[in-house]
């Protein structure tokens, strides 16, 4: 298993391929997008008969909408898939399909400690801490309107 | 910018901490003891949340009991060096695979799987390339295509691509290759499943070798014949990938 841009085929695999059968060699599917490859391999009902088309059929057939159904269970399994991992749901950063730079994630990352990238956490901590502060506080050193 | 001793030792004191639960690390350091378990929960929580989000189809097919002991052992054992959340979880599968879970587990696929789920994280996630200058026009055996540079080819023993966990058995051991491409239109991760005559071309297209000399070095390496009806499908596989922007041009 390799991992790269060059992986060497024709010294490893080729010195072993026969071809049993020419259609073998000429296979190539287009697998569509990574959220709903996804989607399929998550999916109870999958098999390996259907493709992309085909589950989203099937749905289609159970929810019993028609036409008008279709483009929408679509676009419900791309939200889905979204939710799921889509670059946004992975590393935390922006819209599925917005362009990410390794540069925005270095700054991100140098913006937060280890386990503080989460939005909103350092602030329920900081909130949390003051609420401290201001109890352990002598009165009027609090903040206004704290106790 | 080297840090200082003091600040070394701190962190390093509160990352074991958190890591392994031992106040050993931290019973010096002047910090509000009590806290620290709650800080500790908190990295604990973003660590198993973001390897659940990363690793989706792995999660399904872990029992609870596994999940909780592989990523525990990752969190305590593994001297993590990547500070960006995002690269995280490879180090997570170099983990996996470095400590024999797919034997340990008997799942002989899961190395496959993680990096499977891993890659569309890369390709996703990746930094820009530069794109080469490229020329529209051109002759598609004769001249040096130019392939789109984000993107990554992978070899695989077991089809974690395309079919279920489930089903993946050992008589589906075997060479698989997949293409995964972040596309110029929206920035989409898409994945291709590959023969091996179209993941050599890819390959070898990669090395600035022309589609001619490809198809004959690989009739040459494999003892085939080399006839008209190869000749048409690798011509249409190429121009498909050209209408995918895969190919963007000739050199």
């Amino acid at each position: 298993m390799k991992n790269s841009k060059k992986i060497l085929l024709a010294g490893t695999v080729l010195a072993g391929f026969t071809a049993t059968s020419t259609n073998a060699l000429f296979a190539s599917t287009d697998l569509g997008e990574a959220s709903d490859v996804r989607t399929n391999l998550l999916s109870d009902f999958n098999s390996p008969a259907l493709n992309n088309d085909g589950i989203l059929a099937s749905l289609e057939a159970k929810c019993g909408e028609s036409k008008c159904g279709e483009k929408k269970t679509d676009a419900k399994a791309k939200n889905k898939a979204a939710e799921h991992k889509c670059g946004e749901g992975k590393c935390g950063e922006g819209k599925c399909g917005e362009k990410k730079t390794d540069a925005k994630a270095k700054d991100k990352a140098a913006e937060h400690k280890c386990g503080e990238g989460k939005c909103g956490e350092k602030k329920t901590e900081s909130k949390k801490d003051s609420k401290d502060k201001a109890a352990e506080s002598k009165c009027g050193e609090g903040t206004c309107g704290s106790k | 910018m080297k840090l200082k001793d003091t600040t070394y030792k701190a962190y390093s004191g509160i990352a074991k901490y958190c890591r392994t639960g031992d106040s050993k690390h931290i019973k010096d350091l002047e910090l509000r003891q009590d806290r620290m378990p709650h800080y500790r929960r908190l990295v604990f929580n973003i660590t198993k949340n973001t390897l659940k989000q990363a690793y989706p189809i792995t999660f399904k097919l872990f029992n609870n009991a596994q999940w909780e002991e592989v990523v525990d052992d990752y969190f305590k054992n593994h001297n993590a060096q990547e500070y960006r959340i995002w690269l995280m979880p490879k180090e997570f599968y170099e983990y996996v695979v470095e400590k024999k879970y797919a034997k340990k587990y008997n799942m002989p696929f899961l190395n496959d799987l993680l990096l499977f789920e891993w890659i569309e994280i890369e390709v996703h996630t990746m930094e820009d390339e530069i794109f080469p200058k490229i020329k529209k026009e051109g002759d598609i055996w004769n001249d040096i295509l130019i392939l789109m540079p984000e993107y990554r080819l992978l070899q695989l023993e077991y089809p974690v691509h395309i079919k279920q966990t489930k089903e993946i058995t050992a008589a589906d051991k075997g060479n698989y290759f997949l293409f995964s491409y972040r596309t110029l239109e929206n920035k989409s991760v898409k994945f291709m499943d590959l023969s091996i005559l179209f993941a050599f071309c890819i390959e070898q297209i990669e090395e600035g070798n022309t589609l001619k000399d490809i198809v004959k070095q690989f009739f040459t390496l494999t003892n085939s014949e080399f006839n008209n009806e190869i000749k048409e499908k690798t011509e249409s596989f190429i121009k498909g990938l050209i209408q995918k922007e895969v190919v963007l041009g000739f050199k």
